[in-house]
């Protein structure tokens, strides 16, 4: 049985998984760092290595992400929806409802028994509707991303925030630091600030479960309780919930 | 590297009477320069839905059309300058684009003492002495021809008013009849002034014959509509945005009347032979609402590419179903007549909105029918930033389609006039997406066991 690869190209993070028959062999993740065709080339080098195979071994290539044009390897391009859809349905088959939050936009999918895209919504191009704004906090605050869901948990009095972009929300952050309040509590207000936008796009699709979190926003325990508690439901993430996408991409890749 | 799958660009049309529509721009904006040369009076019209556009037209007057004018300079990706132009004139991008573009424009005019700049895509629109504008579909269509006040002095604007009562008020005793003798009194009105502004007096003869000129087209284009209900669909949007020009701006010409006999014939070739506007239709889709005039090769691409047939769109734009015999029974007088077509125009659809329980009937109710009648898989909602009326009720009837008749929804940001909020790539990932989407509610359907 031959080897697929399947590849996210994110603005943030490149992903690469390999894998035959329907089953994960091995799987890389690396910072793209400004550099889409250096990512690419990297992350799949690492996946084929920890594999223990060459590139002469892969039969197909499926990719999505923002950078997939500068793939040097021939590839079938996929969707970035579609590819979550799949990939989460693959390691969580009740998921029927599939919260994305990435580094560019979040996306709502609403996930089919078989693992396609029933209904999705994808946030408006604003970097306070994405992880974008998640980093862009960390570094105000001076605090690592895996940091902020712990910290996030030690709040007692969340910070309001009046601002729904990211520019301001920065600013505010700032003003917020000045004042004296909480680290604590400026992350939790974030979260609040960006569960609202994510569950209004929810609410308004209709949230059906099983839930799950996939992307960046997955991995911030912060923003996953936050977010149970705007949604009212419990939120599954996957174990590993940075390679959906890829995993996706490489069966549906296989499927053509 | 892939190579880049499509680019932004004109579409190719599947008709050929669709890619001869183009004479029917060109020759409003060149009667209108000759005119102009002539001495003989040029005024601006908004689309008017008939109501003010043929009274203007009997009296002599030769019109032009900013809006379609902005999508004609959007489409041969000439707006930009003039977007610029209005955006440092203060005007928020939030404004509709085709008053931008008109305001860019009408700057550029008075900037070259109300002479038509040389270099103006299409031969540019000449000086008018009336700005006719309509309070129908849209409010800044109230605001936008005053505005022009600063540039072009002196210039009267004549607003029309379109009474648009809510659904409920529409089926009260006595509503219709109001609205009516409300329409007929403004356009007694409107033939006085313009009998004032040109010094002639209005040419009833002549009104009448234009009207009955304009029914026929009317009718001949709706025939064309019902034939598009066929599958494989005969023609599709990237045509109906070209071959529309002449019924929704010229329908009185003779000319509009045999050109569309010509697509009459085209699109009933195809349906007899069971020959599709694209080769492999796998989906229809309905479009919503004004489209993205400087990228309709889009749908060019998401046809080759997922076999999508956009088979109808954008309600406004369309002829109006033929008014009932009785509805013109006795009715002599021609501004009458006008008033009770142009009423029907956004009334045509209430008896569906009852039925639905759906509102507004002219923005909502009609992809409702829309959807049975053409049998569609998939709703292309495509919110404007710049356009309220064309947009708030997007996801209204998107809901409405899923809820009502199992036909999902995807929504796509763009304009009509400014590219720069539109983005190529994202519509085409979400389109490859909602393939899988329209799959599933077609399984819906099934098991529901719809007609389609």
């Amino acid at each position: 049985m031959a080897y697929i690869a399947g590849l996210d190209i994110g603005s943030a993070l490149s992903k690469a998984v390999i894998m035959r028959n329907g089953t994960l062999i091995s799987s890389s993740i690396r910072p793209t760092e400004g550099n889409f065709v250096r990512a690419a080339e990297h992350v799949l080098a690492d996946a084929l290595q920890k594999a223990q195979l060459a590139q002469t071994d892969i039969e197909r290539i499926g990719a999505c992400g923002l950078g997939v044009a500068f793939i040097a390897h021939p590839f079938t391009k996929i969707t970035e929806i579609s590819c979550q859809s799949r990939g989460t349905h693959s390691v969580l088959p009740t998921v029927r409802t599939l919260i994305e939050i990435g580094n560019q936009s979040s996306r709502v999918i609403k996930v089919t028994p078989k693992g396609k895209v029933a209904d999705c919504l994808v946030s408006d191009k604003c970097a306070a509707g994405s992880g974008r704004i998640l980093q862009i906090i960390a570094r105000v605050l001076g605090v690592s991303i895996e940091d902020l869901g712990p910290l996030s948990a030690k709040s007692t009095h969340p910070a309001k925030f009046t601002t729904g972009c990211a520019v301001f929300l920065e600013t505010e952050a700032i003003s917020r630091v000045a004042e004296g309040t909480a680290k604590e509590d400026i992350i939790a207000g974030l979260h609040r600030t960006l569960a609202a936008k994510i569950a209004a796009m929810a609410h308004r699709m209709g949230v059906e479960e099983d839930c799950a979190m996939t992307g960046g926003g997955a991995v911030d325990s912060g923003l996953v309780k936050i977010m149970e508690a705007e949604i009212g439901k419990k939120i599954l993430a996957p174990q590993e919930p940075f390679i959906t996408a890829a995993i996706g991409a490489a069966l549906i890749v296989a499927e053509k | 590297m892939e190579k880049k799958e499509f680019k932004t660009k004109k579409s190719a049309k599947t008709l050929q009477t669709a890619r001869e529509a183009g004479y029917f721009g060109k020759k409003m904006l060149t009667s209108a320069l000759e005119a102009q040369k002539e001495g003989r009076p040029i005024g601006w019209s908004m689309v008017t839905w008939w109501e003010g556009d043929l009274i203007a037209k009997a009296m002599g007057m030769e019109l032009v059309y900013p809006e379609n004018y902005g999508a004609f300079c959007a489409a041969v990706r000439r707006a930009e300058p003039y977007l610029e132009i209005a955006d440092a004139e203060g005007y928020p991008n939030t404004l509709c684009g085709y008053a931008r573009n008109c305001i860019g424009y009408t700057k550029t005019l008075a900037d070259n003492n109300l002479e038509v700049p040389a270099d103006a895509p299409g031969g540019g629109l000449a000086k008018p002495v009336l700005l006719i504008s309509s309070g129908a579909a849209c409010d800044a269509r109230y605001k936008w021809f005053q505005a022009l006040g600063r540039y072009l002095n002196g210039v009267p604007v004549w607003t029309l008013e379109m009474p648009q009562t809510g659904l409920k008020e529409f089926y009260l005793p006595g509503n219709k009849e109001k609205n009516l003798a409300f329409i007929l009194e403004e356009l007694k009105e409107f033939v006085g002034f313009l009998e004032k502004l040109l010094g002639n007096k209005m040419d009833y003869d002549r009104l009448e014959e234009m009207l009955a000129q304009t029914l026929k087209t009317l009718r001949l284009a709706y025939e064309v509509d019902v034939l598009r209900k066929t599958v494989p669909s005969p023609m599709v949007s990237q045509d109906f945005w070209s071959v529309m020009i002449p019924h929704l701006y010229l329908p009185e010409d003779p000319e509009a009347y045999e050109f569309y006999q010509k697509v009459y014939d085209e699109v009933k070739t195809k349906v007899d032979n069971h020959i599709g506007a694209i080769p492999n239709e796998r989906y229809r889709m309905m479009f919503s609402e004004l489209p993205p005039w400087h990228s309709i090769g889009f749908f060019d691409d998401i046809a080759e590419k997922f076999g999508i047939a956009m088979v109808i769109e954008s309600w406004n734009y369309h002829a109006i179903k033929p008014m009932p015999a009785e509805e013109l029974e006795g009715v002599t007088d021609p501004l009458e007549v006008i008033a009770r077509l142009s009423y029907h125009k956004f009334t045509e659809d209430n008896d569906t909105a009852r039925r639905y329980d759906a509102s507004p009937g002219f923005f909502n109710a009609r992809y409702l029918q829309w959807a049975e009648d053409y049998r569609a898989d998939g709703f292309l909602a495509h919110p404007l930033m710049s356009c309220r009326p064309a947009t708030y009720t997007l996801l209204h009837t998107k809901n409405s389609l899923e809820e009502k008749l199992k036909v999902p929804g995807v929504v796509i940001d763009g304009d009509i006039i400014d590219l720069r909020v539109f983005n190529p790539d994202e519509a085409f990932s979400k389109m490859e997406a909602f393939v899988e989407t329209m799959d599933h509610y077609r399984e819906l359907r099934r098991k529901a066991e719809m007609a389609w």
